[in-house]
């Protein structure tokens, strides 16, 4: 997916996490659990419509918030 | 009748010189992909038989199909299989499973079983993702990365371009490497998109040899990435159906600098989640039994 780095990414990257991936169910949620397996804190952001290419955009509209960013960072 | 070009072979194979009548241990793993359905059938951690299928559309009904026809020939029921795991896109769905794994967690098992304790990186190119797993020499994932929710760059991309170009998707990998110069990579790996580019190329009086390098190419830069950002070391190897898509393989081997290991004669790489979920079934069942 092609994606322009936002203002809140930029933020959380700043925080310590990093972004993985884009996705939903029913992958959501095998990833979450393996990040949290492999000790790492995970957090989901809505995906930002205007962050996206054009040509990926109208996938993720039909998709609404069904869809979340990953991000994890190692906990301390 | 059309000719449906994306259409992979469907098979079924029993390992022989193998007496599953003999064995202390029988579990299985299947393996319920976007794309296609794998089962495996393990004898004391020893593969026995395995089954590869398209998904059809009910998830439980391609796990039972696959789990029969490992079965088929064998002299074995579904009862003689002390433990299953679900594993893949439908792992929930498959009916008679005693458990459900990540597939992460299967394929990085599964190639440690097929290529051995060297293997660090395993990139598993399925039909609808694509995932870049670490792991240690147990076979356990340390680290791993999913592609985004689209198809893109994932097999339903390939087999939606052989279809369009009228060429069998045995033959794309093969075909996209008969070009004298490597063409700029189509820009999108989006499905819609590069079909549309392909469209406007073959338009242009490229040859297909030409379109397909394009597309492949365009495949490899964007699983390169993903492989560069999980931090790729060797042993590498390569799983899923993409697997034996040689255009695909070279190109990223080209790119990333590291050759995968060899498939091997005796292992069909599409089947290492299944085989993982089977290696898993006998742990979970000696577990319960210990417990009990």
């Amino acid at each position: 997916m092609a994606e322009k780095k936002g203002p809140r990414g930029k933020e959380l990257e700043k925080e310590g996490w990093i972004k993985q991936t884009t996705i939903g169910e029913p992958r959501l949620s095998e990833i979450i659990e393996l990040y949290k397996s492999l000790g790492y804190e995970v957090r989901l952001e809505p995906v930002k419509l205007d962050e996206l290419d054009e040509e990926c955009r109208k996938c993720y509209e039909d998709e609404g918030d069904k869809v979340k960013t990953v991000y994890v960072r190692k906990k301390k | 009748m059309k000719k449906e070009y994306w259409r992979w072979p469907e098979y079924r194979r029993t390992v022989p010189g193998k007496d599953w009548t003999m064995a202390e241990v029988v579990t299985a793993g299947v393996d319920v992909g976007a794309v296609s359905s794998k089962a495996a059938i393990m004898i004391d951690s020893e593969l026995y038989a395995y089954s590869i299928m398209r998904t059809g559309a009910s998830s439980p009904d391609s796990a039972s199909k696959a789990m029969n026809w490992a079965l088929e020939g064998t002299g074995m029921k579904l009862e003689d299989v002390q433990y299953v795991v679900g594993t893949g896109y439908g792992r929930v769905n498959v009916p008679f499973a005693n458990k459900a794994i990540t597939e992460i967690t299967c394929h990085a098992l599964g190639a440690n079983y097929i290529w051995g304790p060297t293997v660090r990186t395993i990139l598993d190119m399925g039909g609808q993702d694509c995932k870049a797993i670490r792991c240690n020499e147990k076979g356990r994932v340390t680290a791993f990365l999913m592609n985004d929710k689209c198809a893109a760059g994932t097999g339903r991309g390939i087999e939606v371009i052989a279809d369009l170009l009228s060429v069998p998707i045995e033959e794309v990998g093969p075909m996209s490497l008969r070009v004298e110069k490597e063409p700029e990579p189509v820009s999108s790996t989006c499905v819609v998109f590069a079909k549309s580019e392909a469209l406007g190329l073959l338009r242009k009086g490229w040859p297909k040899e030409m379109v397909l390098a394009a597309y492949c190419s365009a495949m490899a830069n964007r699983i390169a990435e993903l492989l560069r950002r999980v931090g790729m070391e060797r042993d590498f190897v390569i799983t899923g159906g993409i697997s034996k898509n040689i255009g695909i393989v070279k190109r990223l081997e080209d790119i990333t600098g590291i050759k995968a290991l060899a498939m091997k004669k005796e292992f069909d790489p599409i089947i290492a989640g299944a085989i993982g979920a089977g290696l898993l079934a006998k742990d979970l069942y000696r577990k319960e039994r210990k417990d009990a």
